[in-house]
Parts: structure tokens; sequence; C-alpha cells
């Protein structure tokens, strides 16, 4: 086999395998409840504070307090778990501060888990607080130091917060992991499982382009073939054709009659007479090969798989054409030769 | 008849069914891989979307002072709008724009706030050609995605027909949208099926589909397979 071939054999397993995959993935994900994922069943409902804010005394003093050199992008006063806050964003980092005394708002370990078992409504205890210096897997959409906050329930569910701001960042959990294992598979970013812009994946979405046009050509010829054809089986329900069958060399020779609208193929394997295939009727393995007399015309699939002399010499394959009346079939002596082969002569 | 036979039929059955849809999901698929997506979220539109407030904090209408007049207010922030400082808060009436300097209330936008907006942040090459006022949140166009009314709409004659949409009450350019991004959407609808809002990923006609196509695609599999196998075994000889 050809190197050429060999490559195309081995792309076409590989894009065959990712179109399952594909395809398998996106059933999980659309059959996955999406809130459920996204872990909204594990939150708590916030609680709405009608309180109004408190003056904000002496910002100047917390801004002087600032490292130099960083760039103020926003200031804002609000609340933060009932707390009278000011909070400034820079382009460095976030900080909050208290909004009376001025104090700056530490979030550590211990505050990490008040707030996380403020958040969570599932069952179960905080197991383990661990810090989040760089962004995992899991907290990939956000920036920052950060906490994770790991539960003992069913689920193992962690929950992430910012330690800049305590702004709850994600509620994970062993759905939304199953869920992101097969969201990697989709979009064949295997590292980061974020971007859906990676060579791999429009590499292999443009060739499954062409696959599938591919495809969709040989289900039209299908369709102008007749398989899908609901019509014509129905009027020759009942009609019968008859038919012989003989050995090239004349030494078998026997007529037989049939009733519907078959396939040659398959009117012989009913007879009992089971013409090689490997591909199962598709036209693809040119196995079926049989000589019709008279000859039918010729589909644009026998002249793949048969020579132009083959063709002349009345040579089909039987997947490719229906039962017809008053038709002379020779089949290979080599069929007849073989001792497994036997035909049922009454 | 074997099983190969069953497997082919009820593939070209299946192909029937489901075909259309396994292209649509492909075709579709290859627009949102290859097209990047900071370019369908319109990065490239706009600028000076984040900056920081330069105006020193001394020369500027405290927070106590915006406090003692809108008492009500439930978050206030100080931020860089158009090039200057301004404080944005909100409180039971909704968002407020207000200069830092002068406490001059800008909210609600007029049509020339919303067209120096627009100019400041457009980073592209164009004019404007139309700004409306959208109010009705019964027709508000699709590419908006359900998002709350009122908005300034302000179109481009760029190459991609971008819109800009400015909240008349924070003055904020709350999103933007250009005829790819419009494709995108498109062909997400055809991708997640749900041809009413475009979101939901869980429908029903989705989850049968896709089971269909994990059917589709398996029984292809195994075809492609057969298909492989040695085309002429011995034992038929062509005859001469």
């Amino acid at each position: 086999m050809s190197i050429l071939r060999l490559i195309h054999r081995w792309v076409g397993i590989f894009l065959g395998l990712q179109m399952i995959l594909w395809m398998v993935s996106g059933f999980i994900m659309s059959y996955y409840d999406h809130d459920m994922v996204e872990g909204n069943h594990l939150r708590k409902a916030p609680i709405r504070s009608s309180l109004t804010l408190t003056p904000v005394n002496d910002l100047s003093q917390i801004l002087a307090s600032l490292p130099l050199g960083e760039q103020i992008l926003n200031i804002s006063a609000e609340y933060f778990r009932g707390q009278n806050i000011v909070k400034i964003r820079t382009d460095h980092a976030t900080r909050m501060f208290d909004a009376k005394s001025g104090e700056y708002i530490n979030i550590d370990a211990d505050y990490a888990k008040t707030i996380a078992r403020d958040d969570f409504t599932g069952e179960g205890d905080i197991t383990t607080v661990s810090e989040i210096i760089a962004p995992t897997l899991e907290t990939r959409e956000s920036n920052g130091p950060g906490w994770r906050v790991d539960f003992n329930n069913a689920e193992n569910s962690s929950l992430y917060l910012s330690a800049e701001t305590g702004q709850i960042w994600e509620r994970r959990h062993d759905q939304w992991r199953q869920f992101d294992f097969f969201w990697m598979l989709h979009i064949m970013d295997y590292q980061n499982r974020k971007s859906f812009n990676n060579w791999i994946v429009i590499l292999a979405s443009w060739i499954s382009l062409w696959i599938a046009l591919t495809g969709f050509i040989v289900l039209f010829e299908s369709l102008s073939k007749g398989d899908f054809n609901f019509i014509a089986p129905l009027l020759a329900r009942n009609k019968t054709t008859r038919f012989t069958v003989k050995s090239k060399d004349g030494h078998f020779n026997k007529s037989y009659s049939s009733k519907g609208h078959h396939t040659l193929f398959r009117v012989l394997a009913a007879e009992n007479i089971n013409l090689p295939t490997s591909c199962g009727g598709g036209g693809t393995c040119g196995l079926c090969r049989v000589q019709l007399k008279p000859a039918p015309k010729a589909t644009p699939i026998d002249y793949r798989k048969l020579s132009k002399e083959e063709i002349r010499e009345g040579y089909r394959l039987s997947c490719q054409h229906h039962q017809f009346d008053k038709s002379t079939i020779s089949l290979p002596d080599s069929l007849f030769g073989k001792s497994k082969l036997s035909f049922k002569v009454d | 008849m074997n099983i190969r036979f069953l497997i082919r039929k009820y593939h070209r059955w299946l192909a029937l069914f489901i075909g259309l849809q396994a292209l649509i999901w492909i075709a579709s698929g290859v627009y949102m891989v290859t097209v990047d997506l900071d370019y369908i979220h319109g990065d490239q539109l706009a600028h000076k979307m984040d900056e920081p407030i330069r105006e020193n904090y001394q020369n500027l209408i405290s927070f106590a002072e915006i406090q003692q007049l809108y008492p009500s207010a439930s978050k206030i922030e100080l931020v860089q709008w158009l090039g200057a400082a301004h404080y944005r808060l909100s409180d039971d009436d909704g968002s407020h724009l207000i200069d830092a300097r002068t406490a001059h209330v800008i909210s609600p936008l007029t049509r020339d706030d919303a067209l120096r907006v627009a100019e400041y942040h457009f980073a592209q090459e164009g004019n404007i050609i139309n700004i409306t006022l959208l109010t009705d949140q019964k027709n508000a166009p699709s590419e908006l995605n359900g998002r709350t009314l009122p908005l300034w709409q302000v179109s481009f004659d760029d190459e991609i027909a971008s819109n800009f949409y400015i909240s008349p009450d924070s003055g904020i350019l709350v999103t933007r949208r250009h005829e790819y991004w419009r494709m995108f959407d498109f062909l997400w609808m055809l991708h997640i099926m749900d041809y009413e809002n475009r979101t939901d990923v869980n429908n029903l006609l989705l989850i049968i589909s896709s089971i269909l196509g994990v059917i589709l695609s398996i029984s292809g599999f195994w075809l492609l397979f057969y298909s492989f196998k040695k085309s002429r075994p011995q034992n038929v000889r062509r005859d001469k």
C-alpha cells in the first residue's frame, strides 16, 4: 500500500473516532442540566440588604496607603457581607477597606471558610482550604489570588473565591468535572480546555466537513438509486420475477422465481446463494459482482468498481441492481468450486 | 442477511434523518472554531474601555458629598468616563451618571452624549449612520439577547455593520455587535437547535438528535472499518 493510502486510512480512522467523540460529548453536554453543571444548586440565595450606605470617611487616607505606581481604575462604596466598604481596583490588584475605619479587609483562610460556608447549601463539611496563586483548570475564568474550599459532600464540591474581593468565583463539583472532560473532548483543547480556536480542532473540523459533504453525495446516490423509494417496493410487492442462475461453465443452471422488489444480492441470499461481500451491500468493496443478461444500465458505482470491459460483458454489482424478470445471472465458477457452498436443488 | 448489511441499511436511513443536522453541526462548528472568538466579541471594535482615573481625588466632589445628595444609593462608583472622572451610582430609581467635578447629572444620556460615547470608544474606520433610543422591550433587536432596555443603538457604516449599544442611565458601552457576531449567533442557534432563544442547550430536540448522532457516527465508523478490508480476496478471480 502506498504511503498516501496509509495516511488517508489513518486520518480517516482518527477523524471517524473524533466524529464519535463529538457526538458523544455533544450528547452528554446537552443531557447534563446546565444550571446544575454551573453549580447553581449549591448556591444559597443571596440576602438582599436594604441598608443605606454610611458615609465614607477619609478616603484620601486610604488612597495614600496604596503602593506607588499603581493606577486606580475604579473606586466604589458598597456592601460586603453587611459591612460598608470601599473597594479600590487598580491595574495591579483590588483591595477592600472598611468604609468607617479605613482598615484593610484581609480575606484569610478562616474568612474564606466563613464566606464559603455561608454560600453553600449542600450537605457536608469543609475539609480543606487551600490557596490559589495561579489559575487552575477549575478557576481558569478568574485571575488574581484566591481560595479553594473543599466540602466532603457526595458531589465533592469545591468553592472558589477571590482572596481580594471575597466574591465566589466558581462552584465546582463532580458533574461539572465530568462535563468539563467532555467539553475538552469537544473543543480538542486538551491542555487548557479553554480556547476552541486551536489549530487541532480547526483542522479536524475542516476535514470532517469534507467527509460529511462527500457522505452526502453518497447519500444522494443512494436516493437516486431508489433505496429510499417507498412506492416501487409497494407496487412490486406481489409481482413475481423469474430468473435463471447459472455458473460460468454452465455446470449449474437453475430457474427461480421471487416476489417483491429487492436487490439481486438480497434475492440471491434468500435463495441461499451467498455472494462474497465485505462492505455489506454499500457498493464499496466490489465483491458481489455477477454477470447479467440482459444487462441493466450500469450505475456510477458499477463504473467505480468494474472495468469498462467487464461492464460491456454485463458484469454488475448485485447490491446495486434490483431483481427483474427473465434475467439470467451468471456467477463465477469459483463460487461453485468451494465445497462449503451448497445450493439447495430440489 | 449479515450484520454488515443491516448496519449499512440502517446507517443510510439514519443518515437521511440526522445527516442534514450532522452536516449543520460540522459546518457551524467549522465557522465557530475558525473565526477568532475575541474578534467575534468585537474586541477590535472598541478601545479606551477601562481607563485609569487621572484627576486627583482631592479636586473632585467626595464620596461623602455624593452620599448626601443621594442618600438611598446602595452602590457608588468613581470611574473614568469619556476621559474624565464620574460617579456612577445605583439607587431605587436605577443608575445615574454624575460628573465628579461639577456634580452635574449626565444621565439619562442625550443623543449627543450617546454619539460622543460611541465616537470615543470606536476603534475602527467608519462613520455613524444612525442613532436610535430603543425603549420597546418587546421589539428589541434579537442581537441584544434579551438585555434590558432602554439602550442607545449607534450604527456604523463600516464593512461589518457594527452596532454599539450604550446605556442612557450608566453611560456604559454595554455591548457591540457586527456581521461576524450575527453569523456566529445564527450558527450557534443551528448548532444547539434552540431556534427560539438560542440559549438553551438542554432542549429535547438537541438531546434526541445527539443520541441519533451518536448512533450514526458509530455505525458509520463501523462501515468505514469494513471498507478498509481487502477489496479483492483470492477466492474471487477476475474471469478473463
